[in-house]
């Protein structure tokens, strides 16, 4: 593991990242606003 | 030619959000969008005005129901348009979490791990915090997630001390009207 994968690991906590990235889980729908 | 800051055309400033409808509706954001911005008000320019883009006939429906509802309680005009989307242009590198940007210590903990603005823009953990150092939520709420954002002590420090600043323009602009 090179020193930028331990701190990725280490910094990014699964639960809290990557929901919506590279693979996500579940059904992902979009919405688009403009709010002035 | 995709649209830029300086030459906008006919654009207007946008958010797009996915998100799990398991998790969040999309009338729930209808809710927060509706709240967030004044329905009534006039706006000046196409790149600051206030619109729904909808994108299937779904969204289409409850956005033009949520605008009835706010004309009969309000008693207002509703100036927000109602639009089919198009294309989405994501704005420039140095225009995406313009917050964290301004925080120069925190952010440099987030470009270790993504060096590129787009690594950055797509982070969820980057988001959030952008989102916290905007004002967008209370203390007691950053100090119970600030341990889950993969920052160093250090930063999570600075990230509270920041929230405690502004704590009460969160409390003042946001937690009546979402209740």
């Amino acid at each position: 593991m090179d020193s930028k994968e331990s701190i990725a690991s280490a910094a990014e906590p699964k639960a809290v990242e990557g929901h919506f990235d590279a693979s996500p889980q579940g059904r992902i729908e979009t919405a688009t606003f403009a709010m002035g | 030619m995709n649209p830029t800051y300086h030459s906008l055309g006919d654009h207007s400033e946008s958010v797009e959000i996915d998100y799990d409808p398991t998790v969040v509706s999309y009338g729930d954001l209808l809710k927060i969008f509706w709240e967030g911005h004044d329905a009534g008000a006039r706006f000046w320019s196409t790149q600051y005005k206030a619109a729904i883009f909808y994108h299937n006939d779904g969204q289409k429906r409850l956005a033009e129901e949520t605008r009835k509802r706010i004309e009969t309680t309000q008693k207002i005009k509703v100036r927000t348009e109602i639009l089919p989307f198009s294309t989405f242009y994501v704005a420039e590198g140095y225009h995406q979490k313009y917050s964290l940007r301004g925080h120069g210590e925190i952010l440099k903990e987030f470009r270790a791990i993504y060096p590129s603005d787009e690594g950055l823009m797509n982070s969820t953990a980057a988001a959030r915090v952008n989102g916290y150092l905007s004002g967008l939520a209370s203390f007691e709420d950053v100090r119970e997630a600030v341990d889950n954002l993969g920052l160093t002590a250090q930063a999570r420090d600075r990230l509270l001390a920041a929230i405690r600043k502004h704590g009460d323009r969160y409390r003042s602009a946001f937690c009546g009207p979402l209740g």
